[in-house]
């Protein structure tokens, strides 16, 4: 660490306390948001027919999601400049209760990682956040039975794009996760995101149970993702 | 002395190929480009999803081998609450947008009620935009994701069937699965596709 005679708490607070590890710490730690949170992180709630999340505003104050007025068993996210994040659950693959002839239950198999909807709206939390820029406090959290995933949006304003929130783009992502299904979720996250979506200003965070938080980004060569602790 | 140097030299000779069969097996293990529907089959159901599928990193193609798919192939009709149903499968080879490329089959999908007012039509959709689209087996069942495309975000996963014991080659079944799962009592919107298995008749 190198420290300057002249630092002030703000510089630190800017250079160390600002990063999106530090926030997604102190995102876990507010007691509000992680009492709600460990109320849905079970599962539970993961093996529901639909979804259960909710919405934090700048002032903490939490307000639970209706599902989408869809046939989807998604949720509808509102969010206003006040919104701070969205937390929701991604749900088990969902056993049909339908057999096929080998007597064998055929199953709907999920992918449970963020959506292009989910991408789309941290992407329009950004562009409400944008003049002037303050994007740091926002996130995504999806909970799930692979794991606690969060997004920050870590770009500038000319990194906001947005348009993913479509049935089409739906389609292409279950595509690719199909078919590129030998790659880790993470590393198909993050190539789909980079190379169909060519979104650059999204980064993407894994939640371990024991509280620790790393970074999950692609290698130097751009095929796998690779796992970076925050502080290291 | 002379049957000695014989031996040896035999030896050799053995160990020798004995390294170039196991340098060339390994080779081949380690490079695998090519995978079945059946082992990316195996591949999705592992239980970490963080993880690779092991040894399956250089696949770049995955491969009908068997010819599970051929028997699909075809145009098939079946009805089922007031709908009629004509189904076209075709199998595609090493197709796709993505950096795998698959065997599979595409299909196009023609809905109509009882009155023969068409209800959805896929007939004139590209390769690259079929529906349904297919994905991979599960046993014996081939699954389809299927989209409608109307202002209902109606969409799921179609499975196919043949039996295994033919008793009559030309019947398949086939049944939908919305994605919303099977609570759906959204009359606006109702169910374009069987939610039980529906038998079809190949033409």
């Amino acid at each position: 660490m190198q420290t300057t005679p002249h630092a002030t708490w703000e510089d630190y607070y800017y250079q160390y306390a600002n990063t999106p590890c530090e926030k997604i710490k102190a995102q876990f730690a507010r007691q509000k948001y992680k009492t709600k949170v460990d109320s849905i992180n079970k599962s539970s709630f993961f093996k529901l027919n639909k979804e259960t999340g909710f919405t934090e505003d700048k002032n903490e104050n939490l307000t639970d999601l209706p599902l989408s007025a869809s046939t989807n068993h998604g949720l509808s996210v509102t969010y206003s400049p006040s919104t701070r994040g969205y937390t929701h659950t991604h749900l088990d693959d969902k056993p049909t209760g339908t057999y096929n002839d080998d007597n064998q239950e055929i199953y709907e198999i999920r992918y449970r990682i963020f959506s292009t909807y989910d991408l789309n709206t941290l992407m329009g939390m950004a562009d409400f956040n944008k003049s002037p820029e303050n994007f740091g406090d926002l996130y995504g959290t999806m909970l799930s039975s692979d794991g606690t995933y969060v997004i920050k949006f870590t770009g500038s304003t000319s990194d906001i794009k947005m348009g993913f929130g479509t049935e089409a783009w739906n389609k292409k992502y279950a595509d690719y996760f199909v078919e590129n299904d030998k790659n880790t979720l993470e590393t198909n996250f993050l190539l789909f995101m980079k190379n169909k979506m060519q979104i650059t200003g999204i980064s993407l965070f894994n939640v371990k149970s024991n509280g620790k938080v790393f970074e999950m980004k692609l290698n130097a060569s751009g095929t796998k993702a690779e796992s970076i602790e925050c502080g290291n | 002395m002379w049957k000695l140097i014989t031996k040896n030299i035999k030896m050799k000779t053995l160990i020798k190929l004995f390294i170039i069969i196991s340098i060339y097996s390994f080779s081949s293990c380690s490079a695998q480009t090519t995978a079945s529907l059946q082992q990316m089959e195996d591949c999705r159901k592992r239980p970490n999803k963080s993880e690779d599928c092991p040894g399956m990193e250089n696949v770049i193609y995955v491969k009908d081998i068997g010819n599970r798919l051929n028997k699909f192939i075809g145009t098939w009709k079946g009805t089922s609450n007031g709908k009629s149903y004509e189904l076209k499968l075709e199998k595609k080879e090493n197709f796709g947008n993505n950096e795998v490329k698959w065997d599979k089959l595409i299909g196009k999908l023609k809905i109509k009620d009882n009155q023969g007012n068409i209800l959805f039509d896929s007939f004139q959709n590209s390769e690259a935009d079929a529906e349904p689209y297919g994905y991979n087996f599960q046993g014996s069942a081939y699954e389809m994701r299927f989209s409608t495309n109307n202002n209902c975000g109606d969409h799921g996963t179609i499975f196919l069937e043949i039996k295994s014991i033919v008793i009559n080659g030309d019947k398949m079944r086939m049944f939908y699965y919305p994605s919303s799962g099977l609570a759906n009592n959204n009359s606006i919107c109702p169910d374009l596709l069987p939610l039980d298995w529906t038998e079809f008749t190949k033409q």
